[in-house]
């Protein structure tokens, strides 16, 4: 401070008068000067706290600014798309719009509300209420809509609304080939299937720019921001021919539905090549809608489940024998009058034949015979050729989920495991692993590797995956002979229901009875029928599988008649070519004065006649066109010739066929009652009415329970919702 | 404004040099207001100027009243300062009262339209009195029980009334600034003593019996600090050394809500840098020294203490503010004088100057007068 006055002392003795002013002493004038001092080096402080974080550290607290400002922009790749072997579209990307609103700002909600209504069907009071109920200044309305570029909303002026485009994976085919197609979650990331396994090749590298956030929290773009561009995944195209892959579908499910099966697979491969040309799995799913599917549903039971696979296993076996030398077709074969007693192991078989070839043994699905010329071989050799067919080992297809199966090894067989294993017992197998046995047979002995992948696109090439060779496993000559054996059990055995007019069928049914509590069980099969076609010029190799058959359990009833089906209707459509000559070579084979009657559930009424001529069983005349929904006349039963079948008839599209036969197909008992359930009033009156009832309806819409009379004759009583 | 001094002299002449300092204070304020609340105000009251002009309407009614109270001779609050306590105390009381009825934190009392801490008016109404108490009992300051009780009592009852309200770090610095005018009226350095150790003792333990207390006090020694202070920091280091310019702060709107009231400072330093930031607290260290001379020059005790307290008051103030908003001090919400956007704070804060102006009025006055009149004895302690 500067030089004040020497004046001053304390003037007023008396502190009593305290209006009288007191003087100001120069005593006291230091303290001030420690306040001042004080004061001032705690400003100085300051200053130097400003100059530390405004120059000296400036930078660091500038960079922590800048990280809150800027935001590091993810820019989605667009993941590859998923095409079939013809270059159809299976799975792809598309930009759909989300639709939200901010409730303070929105102008329009009635108008809002009622344009998403009209394209999701929703009541406009479900928007409505979204809007009023919400407190925030954000409630999403709808998410994902696919056709909102058509709708008005599109351009719709309103301060309050808010459109935003989101990428979500799409699939063109729903339910088709579901499992193995797979799906991703929502952030795009592959969670099953082939979304799954193939994820590094069809997600694409993100790229991102830095987006500047101004003072009042919005986001923009800045010029001199960075911008690394994505990468788009890779486009990948199966080998699966989504039109085969259509066909095997829905006839697996006509076929579940018709004989009440708990679940069915059906594989489908080249065999010179090992590419998987359909792969069908039954429950399925919508991956559009994968919240809704449960893991039974997920399942790729080709891959995902083993079975033990019954007397297909025997084709493998024949191969065997024959490779060895140890018979020829011709070779005549004991049989045990049907039934072998090996220490206190019984083998039986169903229907005994007497003295027989070694054809006929095959022809005939002998249990007897394959269990004891299987002890022909050792152990160690019967173990190698069963694995070197594939069995016990991963096929190494590029699925996820495989399973090995379970194949003994030689240290752990007792006297009569090889004669299980001959006819399909003790060892378990996946779908795809006896289709790839089958198909090795059909390809001259050569075993392939199965594979999904075709071919993978890289900088707008398709770069094709070859076919792998895995090793020969037994002669071409071996291969011959077995397919002449396995045309044979079409024509004249046990898989009559596979054959198809005008070409060669290959094949062999199977019927495994289940383990149900470590005891095999009557009542519980595995109904399965394998083969390949047409036999000479062998290109497709397929398995037909079904899991605890109600209607009917031998692989021939339930399972070659879906093969057949298949076979027919992919030669029909072009996928199959077939030689003139087998065309026109009439194999009318139904000896005798009698015929099996077959499952005619589900099919049109022209095919049912179709199948029903040849063996001599005839449909009523004057029956209406449509799909047949019950049969007098149980699968399998035997009928004198010329027998006519009485059956009921519905018309319905393929659509609705499907829904009748497979809605809940494993638990209502389809031969008395079809499922009438979530069908409009009016399909249901005349699938009950067809059926002989009279119906009574309760309520107004669909199906949602039916009661049905005790009889055969009656009221049905229809309540709807 | 010519602003002259008591009525007693027509040559004495106001601080000129004060005067200027704080008036440019208000005037930047406004500008830094107006750029710091442009945003909320847009936001919340639909018009980017509303808080701003309320803030000019303050300033120009504070400039009146830096007018009138420099009209008015100081010693007319050595004469009612009685009074002045009296009416803190039953307004400061009723606030309690009012807070603990509502049961929540109360702080203000609204009259009519005008809403105001009774705190404000407190701190200047302790001052004053304390200094009156200190001019006349200058003898008796020797004894603890005489001199030195009844200063503690009236400064305890005003402390521990804000702190229940509750706003502890108001009263703790007020409890400061009557420690240090206790010190400037010659209380003994041992009493003094006395009195702080067992203050503080208490203060720590009222501060650990409320968790918001605690929590400001562990966030601010924590290496991460509150979210207002990273934010504050982040300020200064974005304005570097000459700022970014008038209203281009980045972090007032979205980052520092409300910053035109007790973070000002940080968007002074982002929006005109360390030389802008810098420049206020000179002017402070300017109001600090021309203050103390004052004191110093003052015709009497009363005149000294009472100068020296409004001094300290405002510079405390403006050093707690931004050494609060620096991260040097723990969170505590006082306004920076003159600048803050800060209600009624401001009229009294003007009064305080107007005040502190009419004693420095009279400096030449008292030098004149003892000039003419005998010499004054020294009295030594």
């Amino acid at each position: 401070m500067n030089d004040g006055l020497d004046d001053s002392g304390l003037p007023n003795p008396d502190p009593m008068e305290e209006m009288r002013p007191v003087p100001a002493p120069v005593k006291g004038r230091l303290k001030l000067r420690v306040v001042f001092v004080v004061f001032s080096l705690m400003l100085c402080a300051l200053v130097y706290r400003l100059f530390d974080l405004q120059i000296l550290s400036a930078d660091e607290h500038r960079a922590a600014g800048r990280r809150q400002y800027e935001q590091k922009v993810r820019l989605a790749p667009d993941r590859g798309r998923m095409l079939d072997r013809n270059g159809n579209s299976i799975a792809l990307t598309i930009s759909r719009m989300s639709i939200a609103v901010d409730p303070n700002m929105v102008e329009y909600p009635d108008s809002i509300a009622r344009q998403l209504s009209a394209i999701t069907g929703k009541p406009d009071s479900v928007y409505t209420q979204k809007i009023q109920r919400s407190t925030g200044s954000f409630v999403w309305l709808e998410r994902a809509l696919d056709e909102v570029h058509l709708s008005p909303l599109a351009d719709m002026k309103d301060e309050g609304l808010i459109r935003t485009w989101e990428k979500r994976r799409t699939y063109a085919h729903q339910h088709r080939a579901a499992q193995v197609v797979g799906f991703t979650d929502i952030d795009n990331r592959g969670v099953s299937g082939l979304e799954l396994e193939a994820d590094t090749l069809l997600k694409g590298a993100p790229g991102y720019t830095i987006l500047q956030r101004d003072g009042r929290g919005k986001l923009r773009p800045t010029s001199d921001a960075p911008l690394i561009q994505p990468r788009n995944g890779r486009d990948i195209q199966l080998t699966l021919d989504m039109s085969m892959q259509g066909i095997v579908e829905s006839e697996l499910l006509a076929g579940i539905g018709a004989s009440g099966a708990l679940s069915g697979t059906v594989v489908a491969l080249q065999p010179n090549t090992g590419e998987i040309l359909a792969i069908a799995s039954y429950p399925g799913f919508d991956p559009n809608n994968f919240t809704e599917a449960t893991n039974e549903q997920m399942r790729n039971r080709a891959i995902n489940d083993m079975y033990e696979p019954g007397s297909t296993f025997k084709t493998i076996m024949a191969a065997m024998l024959l490779e060895e030398g140890l018979l020829t077709p011709s070779d005549t074969v004991e049989t045990y009058g049907g039934k072998y007693e090996y220490g206190d192991v019984t083998i039986e078989d169903d229907h005994p034949i007497d003295s027989a070839t070694f054809r006929d043994a095959l022809v005939q699905s002998s249990n007897v015979v394959f269990a004891t010329q299987s002890q022909q071989f050792s152990d160690m050799k019967f173990y190698k050729y069963v694995r070197d067919f594939g069995f016990g080992i991963y096929s190494g297809v590029d699925l996820p989920g495989e399973v090995r199966g379970i194949v003994k090894k030689p240290r752990q067989y007792d006297k009569t495991t090889k004669m299980y294993m001959a006819h399909g017992y003790q060892l378990a197998v996946t779908a795809l692993q006896l289709t790839s046995a089958y198909a090795a047979i059909a390809n001259g002995g050569l075993v392939m590797k199965p594979y999904i992948i075709k071919a993978v696109s890289d900088d707008g090439d398709m770069r094709e995956v070859s076919p792998q060779q895995i090793r020969r496993v037994v002669s071409k000559s071996t291969c011959d002979s077995v397919t002449s054996m396995l045309v044979q059990v079409v024509k004249d055995g046990t898989g009559t229901m596979a054959a198809v007019q005008g070409m060669h069928i290959a094949g062999k049914t199977g019927t495994a009875q289940q383990l149900v509590d470590g005891k095999y069980a009557r009542g519980y099969y595995t109904s399965s029928f394998a083969g390949f076609f047409p036999a000479e010029n062998p290109q497709i190799a397929m398995v037909v599988m079904l899991d605890r058959p109600k209607r009917g359990f031998y692989g021939g009833a339930v399972s070659a008649p879906i093969f057949g089906k298949i076979a027919r209707r992919l030669a029909a459509s072009g996928s199959v070519t077939i030689d003139r000559k087998t065309q026109r070579e009439e194999s009318q084979n139904s000896n005798g004065d009698s015929a099996t009657m077959p499952l005619i559930i589900g099919m049109t009424v022209a095919e049912a006649r179709e199948n029903l001529g040849p063996i001599g069983l005839r449909l009523p005349l004057g029956l209406p066109e449509g799909y047949i929904v019950s049969q007098k006349i149980a699968p399998g039963t035997r009928l004198a010739k010329g027998t006519h079948v009485t059956s009921s008839v519905v018309s319905l599209s393929q659509e609705q066929r499907d829904s009748v036969l497979i809605s809940d197909g494993h638990t209502t008992s389809f031969d008395r009652h079809p499922d009438v359930r979530g069908m409009s009033s009016r399909y249901a009156m005349r699938i009950v009415h067809e059926l002989g009832y009279a119906s009574r309806v309760v309520g107004s819409g669909f199906v949602r329970r039916a009661e049905w009379p005790r009889g055969t004759t009656g009221t049905v009583t229809l309540y709807l919702r | 404004m010519g602003i002259v001094g008591g009525k007693n002299t027509a040559t004495a002449q106001v601080d000129w040099v004060l005067l200027l300092s704080t008036a440019a204070l208000m005037m930047f304020g406004v500008a830094f207001v107006y750029s710091a609340s442009a945003y909320f105000a847009e936001v919340r009251l639909g018009d980017s100027e509303s808080l701003a002009i309320n803030h000019v309407v303050r300033v120009v009614a504070g400039l009146v009243v830096v007018f009138v109270f420099s009209r008015i001779n100081y010693r007319l609050w050595q004469r009612t300062s009685i009074v002045g306590i009296t009416i803190a105390l039953c307004l400061l009381i009723y606030v309690v009262i009012n807070g603990q009825t509502l049961n929540q934190a109360t702080r203000w009392i609204a009259i009519g339209p005008i809403g105001f801490q009774p705190s404000e008016f407190a701190k200047f109404a302790l001052i004053a009195y304390l200094a009156t108490l200190l001019a006349n009992r200058q003898q008796m300051l020797k004894s603890f029980r005489e001199g030195v009780v009844p200063l503690l009592s009236w400064t305890a009852v005003v402390c521990v009334l804000i702190a229940v309200q509750p706003d502890f770090s108001t009263a703790a610095v007020i409890f400061g600034i009557a420690m240090m005018l206790l010190y400037i009226g010659n209380v003994r350095f041992l009493h003094l003593l006395a009195i702080i150790v067992p203050a503080l003792v208490m203060a720590a333990g009222y501060a650990m019996s409320a968790e918001y207390r605690m929590r400001r006090l562990t966030e601010f020694w924590s290496a991460e600090g509150s979210y207002q202070l990273k934010q504050a920091i982040i300020a200064f280091g974005n304005g570097g050394l000459f700022g970014v310019g008038p209203g281009q702060s980045l972090q007032r709107d979205w980052f520092l809500p409300e910053s035109y009231t007790d973070f000002i400072f940080s968007i002074i330093g982002e929006e005109y840098g360390f030389v802008g930031a810098g420049l206020i607290l000179f002017l402070f260290g300017v109001i600090l020294w021309r203050g103390l001379r004052i004191a110093r020059n003052a015709p009497d005790l009363f005149g000294r203490f009472l100068a020296a307290g409004i001094t300290i008051v405002i510079t405390v103030y403006a050093i707690v503010n931004a050494g609060v908003t620096c991260g040097l001090i723990p969170t505590t919400g006082l306004p920076m004088p003159f600048v803050s956007y800060g209600g009624t704070s401001i009229l009294f804060t003007a009064a305080a100057l107007g005040v502190l102006l009419n004693i420095s009025a009279q400096t030449g006055l008292f030098r004149n007068k003892r000039q003419q009149s005998e010499p004054i004895m020294n009295v030594s302690p």
